[in-house]
């Protein structure tokens, strides 16, 4: 599509980053720390480990 | 399933691009997980492995473990032979719930971590990769980028039509003022900075929608620029309107040789603004558009290849935690070096 001043807005709506429903996941953003706090409260750790995050 | 989580495991995100090549504690407790979880190794045989940083081999996954590092269940499998049980390791949400369901079944009969223990911290963290980069006073842009609506559409439903990605893009305190001129006054045309333009060209425009792919060669830009018009100025800030273009082409060898070019052809277009007092940026908007072809080995393109339109969006980016996740091209040993030379 052409990009100019009048389309910007749409297309800028349309590629902006998105969030998935999984941020409403508390995740530890370390393994380290999950490791310990699951040390701690003794349940099991559920790892997501990605290229990149 | 959200909730399941929550209430039932310690759930972590991490970047496994680090944690696998990573020769300390943590890099090791998670080779010790993926060697069992991904790769099928027994125990003891993923603690004979855990000092390799350089296997070379992908360590991605899903997996629910003690802190022991006993496996309880995986997703992102390898059977014999390389070939991953599924694409993707959350695309078949009713068998991830089965196989958490099946590791807290494991759970109680694990042979580790029957009682509450306490860890001590991580007393030394790899100092190869670059843990305190992140330019706090600079400029840090969330980028988003899908496929663009198709006039003639033979793509299958699902993820190969839905599929988005992101990214994030780094900019250092100096390279933000190297942008705006003190004395720029509304009518000026100021070049982007060659070395900014090669960066977001190299390393951004890329085509990641549905997968990894690598960052474009130097020699891979045909054609490339960038130029900000102040387009207002007012004693607190100033407007900037960013236009461009870039052509970008490649030859290889991908999908076992069924793909030997890749290109993108893409226009450019922003609105900013410049807060004079605080000298930085507090609004960044740009997209680019274009049409790309070809692919690489990791971004499922190999039924993908004719020319088709990509849209990539960049804006500043929030204050979580996630939003300090550095760019996808400088994950490895020495590439945050290349990223702000590029």
């Amino acid at each position: 599509p052409a990009l100019t001043d009048e389309t910007f807005a749409a297309l800028f709506e349309a590629c902006r980053p998105q969030q998935e429903r999984w941020t409403d996941i508390p995740w530890i953003g370390g393994l380290w720390e999950g490791r310990q706090k699951a040390a701690r409260e003794e349940k099991p750790l559920f790892i997501w480990a990605m290229n990149g995050h | 399933m959200i909730q399941f989580v929550n209430e039932r495991f310690i759930p972590v995100a991490v970047n496994n691009s680090r944690l696998q090549r990573q020769a300390d504690d943590e890099g090791r407790f998670l080779r010790l997980i993926s060697w069992q979880g991904r790769y099928g190794y027994s125990f003891e045989e993923a603690q004979a492995r855990l000092e390799d940083i350089d296997h070379g081999l992908n360590h991605q996954g899903l997996y629910v473990v003690t802190t022991e590092g006993e496996v309880l269940g995986s997703r992102n499998r390898l059977f014999p032979g390389g070939k991953a049980s599924v694409h993707g390791v959350g695309s078949d949400p009713d068998r991830f719930l089965w196989m958490l369901r099946r590791a807290l079944e494991n759970w109680e009969n694990r042979k580790t971590q029957r009682e509450a223990l306490e860890i001590e911290d991580l007393a030394y963290r790899d100092p190869t990769f670059s843990w305190t980069e992140y330019p706090e006073d600079g400029l840090i842009l969330h980028l988003g980028v899908r496929d663009l609506p198709r006039e003639v559409d033979t793509r299958p439903s699902g993820m190969k039509r839905e599929a988005h990605n992101q990214d994030y893009v780094w900019f250092r305190r100096e390279e933000v003022l190297s942008m705006v001129p003190p004395d720029a006054a509304v009518g000026d045309v100021i070049p982007m900075p060659d070395g900014l333009v090669r960066r977001l060209v190299r390393y951004h425009l890329a085509d990641y929608v549905r997968g990894e792919t690598s960052s474009w060669p130097s020699e891979a830009i045909q054609d490339a620029a960038m130029t900000l018009t102040v387009t207002e100025k007012t004693p607190e800030w100033v407007d900037l309107r960013l236009s461009g273009s870039a052509q970008l082409f490649s030859e290889g060898s991908w999908y076992e040789g069924a793909c030997r070019e890749r290109g993108l052809d893409a226009s450019l277009l922003g609105y900013l603004r410049f807060d004079l007092r605080t000298e930085r940026f507090v609004r960044f908007d740009v997209v680019a558009v274009g049409s790309r072809w070809g692919g690489t080995d990791y971004n499922v393109r190999q039924e993908d290849l004719e020319p088709a339109p990509i849209g990539i969006a960049m804006t500043i980016a929030g204050q979580e935690a996630r939003d300090r996740t550095a760019p996808h091209a400088c994950q490895s040993r020495g590439s945050l070096e290349r990223y702000f030379n590029a």
